[in-house]
C-alpha cells in the first residue's frame, strides 16, 4: 500500500512537473518565470522585388524571426476577440488579398461595419496613414484598434493580455520575440508590435504578369493587356500608338500602384460636401475639403480584392472602370484627374474596347505566388 | 622634379576654390529657410477661387509640390555655401487641418556666419540625382518617394501643380489643370541677388513662389491655361513644362 501511495505521489509530482514545463496556466505573478527560455533574436530580412522601394521599418520595432512568427500567430488567433470567434484574418484572408471579399465586414456581434476591409498587400509602404481615412499613423498603432472596436472584436486589451499571460504557448513566444523576463510583461504594445511585424512581410512576390512585363518580358502581355497598360500609365507614345489617357497612375502610381494619398474619386453626387454619407478623411483632419476623400488602395491583386471602394459598392472591375469613365459629378473636391479620364479618345471618352483593355490589364496584376506563400498562411491549419 | 612640383602646384590651385567651400572656418549659425506659396501675393489656399488673367477666369488649386536642388548661398568672391542638395517642398500636405497652404521651414545647421550676396536654387531634380530612382535612397530621403517618380520618363516629377478652372466664368469648374513637369530638359537653375546676413539670432529667409506668376509670360500676358491645361505625357514634348519651369524665376522672391 505504501508502495502504491509512493508511486501515485511520484506520478502526481511528475505530472505537475511536466505541466509546469509547459507553462501551466496561472494568474499568479511569477517574476523571472521566462528567464530559462533562450532569447536569441535573429534579424528577419523582408523579401521584396528588386524594383520595389526600400521597406520602412521603425527603429523601435526591428524585424526578427521570432517576432514575425508571434505576429503571424496573433494575426490568425481568434483569442483576440471577446468571444474567441474572430481574428484579424477573419477580415483579412490571404486568398482575398488579405480582404474578406465582403462589401463591409461583420463583427462578432453580427453588426456590420461601415467600410470594406482594406487589402494588406504591401501595407508596409503605407506610411501616410492606415485605414480608409488614415486614422492610424503606423502598423503598430493600427494593430491596437480592432480588438477594442465594438463593431469588430468588441474586446478589451486588458482581457486579451490576461488570456495571453495564462496561455500555455504565448508567454514563451513573447519571451523569444521580445526578451521579456516574465509573463506579466506581455502587453498590448508588444502584441501590436508583433502583429505589425507580420503585416510588414506581406510584400508582393514580383511574379505577376505586370512584373514580368516591367522586367522586360514584353511578350507576356497580349494586345489588349498592353493597350490597358499603356492607357493606365499613359505611355502609348513609347510605342507610337494613339491611345487615350486613363489617368489611373496619378493616384495608383509607382511600382506598388498606390501613392497612399487621399482623394474624392467621384463616387457620389452631393449638393454639398456635408452630404457625404461617409465623411472619410475629414474624420481625421477636420478639414472641410477632406470630406468624402479616402485613401487609395494598391491595385496589385485587385482582381482578388473585390468588392471595391470603401463601401464595397462595386462587385466587379468592369463596374469600377465604368464608373471612372463617367468622370465624377463635378463635386467641388473631386480630383482634377477624374474629368481627364479618356483624354485624347474620340470625344475624350473611353470606348468599350478601351475599358475592356483596362480591365484585362488590371488582371495582370494578380500575384498568386504571394497569396499562396506558406510563410503568411494560417499557422493553426 | 620641377615639372612634378609645378604639376602639383597647378593641381592644388585648380581645386582651391572647391576646397574653400569645405574649409569654411569661423563662427557658425543655424539658418532657417521658410518656403511659402502665394497667388497674386496672397497665401495660397486650396479650393479657393482666384481670378486669373485678363478675363478674371475663376481658378482653384488642389496640389502644389516641388523639388529643389542645390540650394546655395552665394558670396561676393564667387564661392558658395550649399544649404541642401535636394529638398521636397509640399505646400499642400494631406494631413493638413485646413486648406491654407503649408509654409515648410527648414533649419540648416553650421552655416558660416557672414554676409552673402544671394541665393541660387535648382528647380527640379538635378540631372545626376534624376538619373537615380527612389530605390537608390534611404527611407525618409526626399528622393525615396516612389509616387514622385515617373518610370515612363525615367524622371522624378519636378513639380506638381493641379487644380481646376471655370473657363467661361459660368460657375462650373470645367477645366482640369494638371501640370506635372519633369525630365532633365526642363531642369533650371536661377540665382537671386540680395544681401543675406547670417549671424546667430538673425532671422532666416523666405522663399516665396507665386503661382499667378508661374502662369504669366515674360511680356506680361497670361498663359492660356484653357488650351494648355496639362503637361504632355510624352517626354519628347515638354513645351508646356518648359514654359512653367521658365516662369518659376519670376514667380520666386527671396526676402530676409
Amino acid at each position: 500500500m505504501k508502495n502504491l501511495f509512493t508511486k501515485i505521489s511520484l506520478g502526481f509530482a511528475l505530472a505537475l512537473g511536466v505541466l509546469a514545463c509547459h507553462d501551466l496556466p496561472t494568474k499568479e505573478p511569477m517574476p523571472g518565470d521566462l528567464d530559462h527560455i533562450p532569447y536569441d533574436p535573429q534579424p528577419y530580412a523582408i523579401m521584396k522585388p528588386s524594383s520595389f522601394p526600400n521597406i520602412p521599418v521603425p527603429a523601435d520595432n526591428p524585424m526578427t524571426l521570432d517576432a514575425v512568427q508571434l505576429g503571424r500567430r496573433l494575426f490568425y488567433d481568434p483569442l483576440l476577440s471577446a468571444d474567441s470567434t474572430q481574428s484579424c484574418s477573419s477580415c483579412h484572408l490571404p486568398q482575398g488579398n488579405f480582404t474578406d471579399n465582403k462589401a463591409v465586414s461583420i463583427g462578432i456581434d453580427g453588426i456590420s461595419g461601415r467600410r470594406s476591409s482594406m487589402a494588406l498587400l504591401n501595407i508596409a509602404y503605407a506610411t501616410n496613414g492606415l485605414f480608409w481615412d488614415g486614422r492610424s499613423a503606423s502598423l503598430e498603432e493600427q494593430a491596437l484598434r480592432p480588438v477594442e472596436d465594438p463593431i469588430e472584436m468588441h474586446n478589451t486589451w486588458t482581457q486579451v493580455i490576461e488570456k495571453l499571460r495564462v496561455h500555455p504557448t504565448y508567454p514563451a513566444l513573447f519571451r523569444k520575440a521580445f526578451g521579456i523576463n516574465d509573463r506579466d510583461q506581455i502587453s498590448e504594445k508588444l502584441a501590436a508590435r508583433a502583429i505589425a511585424q507580420f503585416e510588414r512581410i506581406l510584400i508582393s512576390s514580383g511574379t505577376s504578369k505586370f512584373d514580368q512585363f516591367k522586367e522586360g518580358n514584353i511578350d507576356v502581355f497580349d494586345e489588349e493587356e498592353l493597350d490597358g497598360y499603356l492607357m493606365y500609365f499613359e505611355e502609348a507614345w513609347q510605342y507610337g500608338l494613339n491611345l487615350p489617357d486613363a489617368q489611373c497612375f496619378h493616384c495608383h502610381g509607382g511600382i506598388t500602384l498606390t501613392g497612399n494619398n487621399y482623394f474624392n474619386n467621384g463616387l457620389d453626387s452631393v449638393a454639398s460636401l456635408d452630404d457625404f454619407k461617409d465623411l472619410g478623411r475629414f474624420e481625421v483632419t477636420g478639414n472641410h475639403s477632406d470630406k468624402g476623400k479616402f485613401r487609395t488602395p494598391t491595385l496589385r491583386n485587385i482582381a482578388l480584392s473585390g468588392p471595391y471602394m470603401h463601401d464595397g459598392r462595386f462587385q466587379t472591375l468592369e463596374e469600377v472602370v465604368e464608373n471612372y469613365s463617367k468622370k465624377g459629378f463635378g463635386v467641388s473636391n473631386e480630383d482634377p484627374n477624374l474629368p481627364l479620364m479618356g483624354l485624347n479618345a474620340p470625344n475624350n471618352t473611353l470606348s468599350a474596347d478601351h475599358k475592356k483593355s483596362l480591365v484585362k490589364f488590371l488582371h495582370t496584376l494578380t500575384d498568386t505566388v504571394f497569396i499562396k506563400n506558406p510563410d503568411i498562411q494560417n499557422p493553426f491549419q | 622634379m620641377k615639372k612634378l612640383t609645378l604639376l602639383l602646384g597647378l593641381f592644388a590651385l585648380a581645386f582651391l576654390p572647391a576646397c574653400k567651400d569645405n574649409e569654411e572656418g569661423g563662427p557658425k549659425a543655424d539658418f532657417t529657410v521658410t518656403f511659402k506659396s502665394n497667388f497674386a501675393g496672397e497665401q495660397l489656399t486650396k479650393y479657393k477661387s482666384y481670378a486669373f488673367g485678363a478675363a478674371g477666369i475663376p481658378l482653384q488649386f488642389t496640389r502644389f509640390s516641388t523639388y529643389l536642388s542645390d540650394i546655395e548661398l552665394l558670396k561676393a568672391d564667387g564661392s558658395s555655401h550649399r544649404l541642401a542638395e535636394i529638398e521636397y517642398i509640399d505646400f499642400t500636405p494631406e494631413n493638413a487641418s485646413s486648406d491654407l497652404s503649408a509654409t515648410p521651414a527648414i533649419t540648416y545647421s553650421n552655416v558660416p556666419e557672414g554676409e552673402y550676396t544671394g541665393l541660387r536654387i535648382g528647380y527640379g531634380v538635378k540631372p545626376w540625382l534624376n538619373s537615380k530612382t527612389y530605390n537608390d535612397f534611404p527611407i525618409g530621403h526626399p528622393l525615396a518617394k516612389e509616387i514622385e517618380y515617373w518610370s515612363g520618363w525615367t524622371s522624378y516629377i519636378f513639380t506638381k501643380i493641379e487644380g481646376k478652372a471655370d473657363s467661361d466664368n459660368n460657375g462650373t469648374l470645367d477645366v482640369s489643370l494638371l501640370y506635372h513637369c519633369g525630365s532633365d530638359a526642363v531642369y533650371k537653375v536661377y540665382a537671386f541677388d540680395l544681401p543675406i546676413h547670417i549671424h546667430t539670432g538673425q532671422p532666416g529667409i523666405s522663399v516665396n513662389f507665386d503661382l499667378e506668376k508661374i502662369f504669366t509670360m515674360d511680356d506680361g500676358s497670361f498663359y492660356d491655361i484653357v488650351t494648355n491645361f496639362y503637361t504632355s505625357h510624352d517626354p519628347n514634348n515638354v513645351v508646356v513644362a518648359q514654359v512653367l519651369m521658365h516662369n518659376f524665376k519670376k514667380a520666386t522672391t527671396v526676402t530676409q
